[in-house]
């Protein structure tokens, strides 16, 4: 195991060392600089070049490529142009707000999405399957904004239960926490669950017509437990394969939802950077999401690997 | 229990699932009923207005980030802190009268070229340091450095020395006289010179103004807390200001509806309408913006004279003041305010919505069918006002092609004077006066323009306003008017102003004459 644990990091050093490029040239690239968004709507150009040659950013490419690289190497991802500040500290400020919405929001697809595709699975047919299949759809359809503009409206504006607007960290105050976090993480939620869920309930349909609940119905096993043990065990592969790419499309719809609920999150901080040509702050986000991939990537492949013995001999021939 | 779910006959009906039901429904019903609300705890507690009250949190929602860098700027990034953190020497009244603020007063020698001016002697920095000239010093001097950003660098630039003959009087020797030199008064916020490196990221922010930079995190949210030893005697009421910074029109409309904040600043013109109705917010207009079309001489057709006078004629301008803001601005082809002393009502209806006009002038120049590419900055009004204005080109006899711009590309192209044929854009500073408008915004800087508008009359015209004399500036400013709607090289649309909503639990909340939010005597009822 360790064996091929070592051959799979050089693939993944490359990775990050090509994403490395990418994320320095890529925002260039952009007309505008740091130095102008920074100089403000009356600069001229002569006030430009002066901010400019004080960022540094008047060097070749290539010195301040490796020179960041060098500090990035050592943990120090440099500071940012336009606040100022380390942008470790501006990354850590707004990592807390986006890891509690992604996490909320995973589980509630996880516990919707199942929950429909089994309510709907459990019947062959009738009104509560219409009435969960209309649902899905419905929120198959719906982007995450709308769906949280709808909640808003909803539960903030005509009933008002539930805060619509801003954030209050879980670790300071969870009871006040939990309720700045529940709308935002169901927008997010309910279009995955119900991906989720449709998957679920096609999965279940299929099995359904499988020889060995054939069997188990004429043996005459009560139905709740042809469901419970037959159909949906045999169903739920499928789905938690998906679970992990939808848990990927939670975490990109939280840049939208971010912006819907005013949550000051990694996403606002991403698109913030993007318009103020903050290159360091992309280059930061950047590398450092393509090395939690690179690392889900590599506990994927390790958890594959022990559970089939097929693909580590097959890696080692 | 049979086969259909239901009990054995003698059984009760009563099963294990209503139980679980039944208690988790309790338990729910318990925790929710022991819960505090954080809808409750936004909104807050409301009372009787019966005159100030000390003491509470005032939560703003603002649409930019703040940024401490520009203590000295006339940007949204400083309107809701600036005048809380700072003061300045001087400010406007309601005139355009400099009244004296951490000056007592000022006096003006050898021709305007130098200036003594008396300060204060009860002001204490946040610092706990009495302030002094050093701080004048630097504070007056800074808005030089592009860093700082400041609309008022032209001025500052004029500084050739400054001395301090005690700690409370400072002479400044210009290069020459400044007509505007009470807008550096006005804009230069007076900065502890000790600790002025600290504005670059936010770490030192020390003023002298009614409330102390406590904390701010970027793109996220900015604490104020009151200034104990602020001059003014039990001001201010509050103890502390919110900031949070929430850049979604929408979520910013949503913050002061949903009672997260009392006052959302920067809110768009139409939800602001919308908001009025409703009887538990008021609507404040802040800072004014010019809204214009910039044209390029240099590039076909507007080579041509009668074309770019043509587009002042094409351009509906009470239709784009009612559609994109609502009513709350004015059409006007003048791009300052009524506070200018030279703004005459003739020059603000110089262009007005005349098509026929409009067409045969193009028709005239032979520029029928030219196609034009329109650069539009990537801001909501200025995005709306231009689908407006190339509606009414179009209808002209010009073809025309948007490209939107985001602010950065644009601001680099405005400054390096590559912009496309026509563009659109928004200006700060018409609050601010003519002859510092003409002299710092790149659009109609007499040496090299957006537009590239090359004329030794016009440097002659904005040179004279800026020496001007007091009996002299309003016909200068006039003549400056009356020259660039002959020359038509850019036509105002629309004089807006930024969109304040507040709650009307909060009472007394002002602004300073250029817009910045002033909430020496504000309170929370």
């Amino acid at each position: 195991m360790i064996g091929y644990l070592i051959r799979r990091i050089p693939s993944a050093v490359l990775v990050l060392f090509a994403t490395s490029v990418l994320a320095f040239v890529l925002p260039r690239l952009a007309p505008g600089d740091p130095a102008t968004a920074l100089a403000g709507p009356e600069a001229t150009t002569v006030e430009i070049d002066a901010i400019r040659a004080d960022l540094g950013l008047d060097r070749p490419l290539l010195t301040q490529y490796l020179d960041w690289l060098g500090h990035a190497l050592r943990g120090d991802f440099a500071t940012s142009y336009v606040t100022g500040r380390p942008v470790v500290d501006l990354i850590a400020d707004r990592a807390g707000s986006t890891v509690q919405l992604a996490v909320l929001a995973g589980a509630l697809m996880v516990v919707l999405g199942l929950g429909l595709g089994l309510a709907a699975g459990a019947v062959g047919r009738g009104r509560v399957r219409t009435g969960i299949d209309v649902l899905c759809t419905v929120l198959l359809a719906m982007p995450a904004f709308l769906s949280g503009l709808l909640l808003v409206l909803l539960l903030g504006i005509a009933v008002p239960i539930l805060p619509v607007s801003g954030e209050v960290s879980l670790l300071d105050d969870p009871e006040i926490g939990i309720q700045y976090l529940i709308l935002p993480a169901l927008a997010l939620a309910l279009p995955q669950a119900a991906a989720v869920g449709r998957l679920l309930r096609s999965a279940m349909d299929q099995a359904r017509r499988e020889e060995y609940v054939r069997t188990a119905v004429a043996k005459g096993v009560p139905a709740r437990q042809i469901v419970v043990r037959h159909v949906l065990r045999n169903s739920l592969s499928s789905s938690l394969v998906t679970l992990g790419i939808r848990f990927g499309e939670i975490l990109g719809g939280a840049i939208v939802v971010e912006a819907v609920f005013a949550r000051s999150g990694l996403g606002e901080l991403a698109v913030t950077s993007v318009y103020q040509r903050d290159y360091v702050v992309l280059q930061a986000l950047t590398l450092i999401a393509v090395g939690i991939a690179v690392l889900t990537q590599l506990l994927t492949e390790i958890g594959l690997a022990a559970l089939d013995p097929r693909i580590r001999l097959g890696a080692t021939t | 229990m049979n086969e259909r779910g239901n009990p054995p006959p003698g059984r009760s009906a009563v099963t294990r699932r209503t139980i679980l039901l039944g208690m988790a429904g309790l338990g729910a019903g318990t925790l929710l009923s022991g819960c505090r609300l954080a809808v409750a705890e936004a909104r807050g507690d409301t009372g009787a207005g019966d005159g100030p009250r000390a003491g509470g949190t005032l939560m703003v929602a603002v649409n930019s980030d703040p940024a401490p860098a520009a203590a000295q700027s006339q940007l949204t990034t400083s309107m809701t802190w600036r005048r809380l953190v700072f003061e300045t020497l001087s400010s406007y009244d309601d005139n355009g009268v400099p009244q004296p603020a951490l000056a007592t007063g000022w006096e003006l020698g050898e021709g305007g070229r130098v200036v003594t001016i008396d300060l204060r002697r009860d002001v204490l920095l946040h610092s706990g340091r009495p302030m002094d000239a050093r701080d004048v010093m630097y504070s007056l001097k800074r808005p030089a450095e592009p860093a700082s950003g400041s609309q008022v660098r032209s001025i500052a630039a004029l500084i050739t020395d400054m001395t301090a003959d005690d700690p409370w009087t400072v002479r400044v020797r210009l290069s020459r006289p400044a007509a505007n030199l009470f807008d550096l008064f006005e804009l230069a916020s007076i900065i502890d010179h000790e600790s002025g490196a600290g504005l670059a990221d936010g770490s030192a922010v020390i003023g002298t103004g009614p409330f102390r930079w406590e904390s701010w995190v970027p793109g996220s949210s900015l604490s104020m807390v009151r200034n104990p030893h602020y001059r003014v005697q039990g001001r201010p009421y509050l103890d502390r200001i919110q900031q949070t910074t929430i850049g979604d029109a929408t979520a910013l409309v949503t913050a002061v509806r949903g009672s997260r904040a009392q006052v959302a600043y920067g809110t768009a013109p139409l939800d602001a309408k919308g908001l009025s109705a409703d009887g538990r917010f008021t609507v404040v207009p802040s800072a004014a913006a010019a809204y214009s079309v910039g044209i390029t001489v240099t590039e076909a057709p507007f080579t041509d004279v009668r074309v770019r006078q043509a587009i002042g004629y094409a351009i509906d301008r009470e239709r784009i003041n009612s559609s994109v803001f609502a009513g709350y601005g004015e059409a006007s082809s003048l791009w300052w305010t009524r506070r200018d002393p030279g703004w005459s009502e003739a020059q603000s209806r110089a262009y007005t919505f005349d098509p026929d006009r409009a067409r045969a002038l193009i028709e005239q120049a032979g520029a029928v069918g030219s196609e034009v590419v329109f650069d539009v900055r990537s801001i909501l009004a200025v995005r709306s006002m231009a689908e407006i204005v190339r509606y009414d080109l179009e209808n002209v006899g010009l073809r025309v092609r948007i490209q939107a711009l985001d602010d950065v590309t644009f601001n680099q192209r405005l400054a390096a004077g590559k912009l496309s044929a026509l563009w659109a854009s928004a200006f700060g500073l018409a609050d601010i006066g003519a002859v510092t408008f003409a002299s710092s915004v790149p659009a109609f800087l007499p040496s090299r323009n957006a537009s590239r508008f090359d004329s030794a009359e016009y440097r002659r015209l904005v040179d004279a306003a800026l020496t001007a004399d007091e009996p002299n500036r309003a016909s200068s400013v006039r003549a400056i008017g009356s020259f660039i709607h002959e020359q038509a090289f850019d036509h105002c649309v629309v004089v807006a102003p930024l969109m304040t909503v507040q709650s009307r639990r909060l009472r007394d909340a002002g602004k300073t004459a250029l817009g910045a939010l002033r909430l020496d005597d504000a309170y929370l009822v």
